[in-house]
C-alpha cells in the first residue's frame, strides 16, 4: 500500500510538468491587446485590490478609500514605479498596464 | 645491595610495562586513523542562508524554521531600513532517516505551499580510504495560489506548479572551512513569452567560514547559466542572487542572520525571482530561526 502511494505520488509529479507558454497559450489576453479600452473600476481595479491588498490595507476596500491614495500618488509608486506592492509579489504587466491607463484616466468610479 | 637490585628490577619492570602500554596505545590510534570516520557539521544547520545545504534533519526529528526578510535597505528612514516590511515563510522538515528528509512550507510571496524531499547518497569521511566528499540531492514541488491574473479566461492548475531539482556535493575542508556548489534545475509550467525558458538553470555556490566557536560566516552565490535577459512577470529585470550571513548557534537553536538581495527564500523564488541588486542597494536584512523538535522515543 505505501509503494503504491508512493509511486502515484511520484507519478503525479512528473506528469504535471509542463512546458507551457502564455503568449501562446492566451494569444488573445497577451501583450497589451486588451488594454485598448480603459478597465472599469469595478470589472478589474475593484476585484484586483480586493485580492491583492485588502488583506492587509483595509481602508483600500472601497472606491473612496482607494481614490485618497490614488490621489496622493502613493499608491502608483508603489504598485506601478518600485513594484514592492503587493507584497505578494508584483502585478503582472498585462495588470500593470491596465492599471495605469485605469489611473491615466482619472481613476473613474465606473 | 639486594635491595637495590630488586628496586632496579621493580623500575624496569614498571618503565616495561608502561612503554608496552603505549605500544597498544599507538598501535589502537594507528587502527583507528585508518579506518574512515564520519565528517559531522559540514555546516552549522539544513539551510546556508536561503538555499539548502547538505546538512539534514535527524531522524525522528522536527525542525521547525521561520524564515523572515525584511524589506529593501533603500527605502531609508522613511521605512526604518525596510524593517516596516515583511516576508515570511513557515518551514516543518522531519527527518524519516538520518538520509532521508521530508518538508512542508508556505511562503507569503506568491502565497506559496511546497513540499520538498532530501536526500543524502555519500557521507565525506575522514581517514585512509574514506568519501572526500558529501552528496545529496534536493527537490521541492511548489504551488503558487494567488489570485488568477484573468479569472475569467480558461486557467489551469498546472500553471500554478514549480519545481526545484538540486544535486549537492559539499566538501569540509577543516572545521573553518567548508565548501557546496549545487547544479540546480528551477522549472516553471507557464512562462510569458514563446522565447522564455521554461527551465533555467543555476550553478548554486556556498561556502561557511568559522570566525569563533559558536559564529560562522555564509556565503551563497548563484549565478543562472541561461536565461539571464528574461524579466519577471511584471517586466522587472531579474539579477543573481548573492547573500551574506551569520551562524549564531545559540543553546538548543541556530539563529541565522542575513543580508541578501532576494525577496523569496523558497529555492526557484530565490534562484530565478531576484530582482534586487546589491549595486542599488536593493538588498534585504532577514534571519531564520530553527528549532528541533525530538519524536525519538527512546
Amino acid at each position: 500500500m505505501k509503494k503504491i502511494f508512493g509511486i502515484v505520488i511520484i507519478l503525479s509529479v512528473f506528469m504535471s510538468c509542463y512546458k507551457d507558454k502564455e503568449e501562446l497559450l492566451y494569444p488573445n489576453d497577451f501583450g497589451l491587446a486588451d488594454t485598448s479600452s480603459v478597465a472599469t473600476y469595478t470589472g478589474f481595479v475593484k476585484p484586483l485590490v480586493a485580492a491583492r491588498c485588502v488583506s492587509c490595507h483595509a481602508d483600500f476596500g472601497n472606491y473612496a478609500g482607494l481614490k485618497v491614495f490614488v490621489d496622493n500618488g502613493k499608491f502608483a509608486n508603489r504598485v506601478l514605479v518600485k513594484k514592492d506592492m503587493p507584497s505578494g509579489g508584483p502585478l503582472s504587466a498585462e495588470q500593470l498596464a491596465k492599471l495605469d491607463k485605469w489611473l491615466k484616466a482619472g481613476a473613474p468610479n465606473n | 645491595m639486594k635491595k637495590l637490585w630488586i628496586f632496579f628490577q621493580l623500575i624496569l619492570g614498571f618503565s616495561a610495562t608502561s612503554w608496552a602500554q603505549e605500544d597498544l596505545l599507538g598501535m589502537l590510534d594507528s587502527e583507528s586513523d585508518q579506518k574512515p570516520k564520519p565528517v559531522y557539521a559540514t555546516f552549522k544547520s539544513t539551510r546556508v542562508i536561503n538555499g539548502q545545504s547538505i546538512e539534514h534533519v535527524a531522524a525522528k526529528h522536527l525542525n521547525f524554521v521561520i524564515l523572515h526578510r525584511f524589506g529593501e535597505v533603500n527605502g531609508g528612514a522613511y521605512q526604518l531600513w525596510g524593517l516596516d516590511q515583511a516576508n515570511i515563510r513557515l518551514a516543518f522538515d522531519y527527518g524519516l532517516t538520518d538520509r532521508v528528509q521530508v518538508g512542508f512550507a508556505r511562503s507569503s510571496f506568491g502565497k506559496t505551499y511546497d513540499g520538498n524531499f532530501k536526500i543524502k547518497l555519500l557521507k565525506q569521511c575522514k581517514g585512509k580510504g574514506g568519501m572526500p566528499i558529501s552528496l545529496g540531492y534536493y527537490g521541492n514541488v511548489a504551488v503558487n495560489t494567488l489570485s488568477w491574473d484573468f479569472p475569467n479566461r480558461l486557467n489551469y492548475f498546472t500553471s500554478r506548479l514549480s519545481f526545484v531539482n538540486q544535486i549537492i556535493i559539499a566538501k569540509k575542508f577543516s572545521d573553518k572551512l567548508s565548501v557546496q556548489i549545487a547544479p540546480s534545475a528551477v522549472h516553471y509550467n507557464l512562462v510569458r513569452r514563446t522565447a522564455d525558458p521554461n527551465t533555467i538553470f543555476v550553478l548554486g555556490t556556498a561556502a561557511s567560514i568559522r570566525l569563533n566557536g559558536s559564529v560562522r560566516l555564509n556565503l551563497e552565490y548563484c549565478p543562472r547559466l541561461n536565461g539571464r535577459d528574461v524579466p519577471n512577470r511584471a517586466g522587472q529585470k531579474l539579477h543573481d542572487y548573492l547573500g551574506l550571513g551569520f551562524d549564531i548557534e545559540t543553546g538548543g537553536h541556530v539563529f541565522q542572520l542575513m543580508l541578501s538581495n532576494s525577496i523569496g527564500m523558497l529555492e526557484q523564488h530565490q534562484m530565478a525571482e531576484t530582482t534586487g541588486s546589491w549595486s542599488d542597494l536593493a538588498i534585504r536584512l532577514g534571519f531564520n530561526v530553527n528549532r528541533t523538535f525530538s519524536f525519538n522515543k527512546k
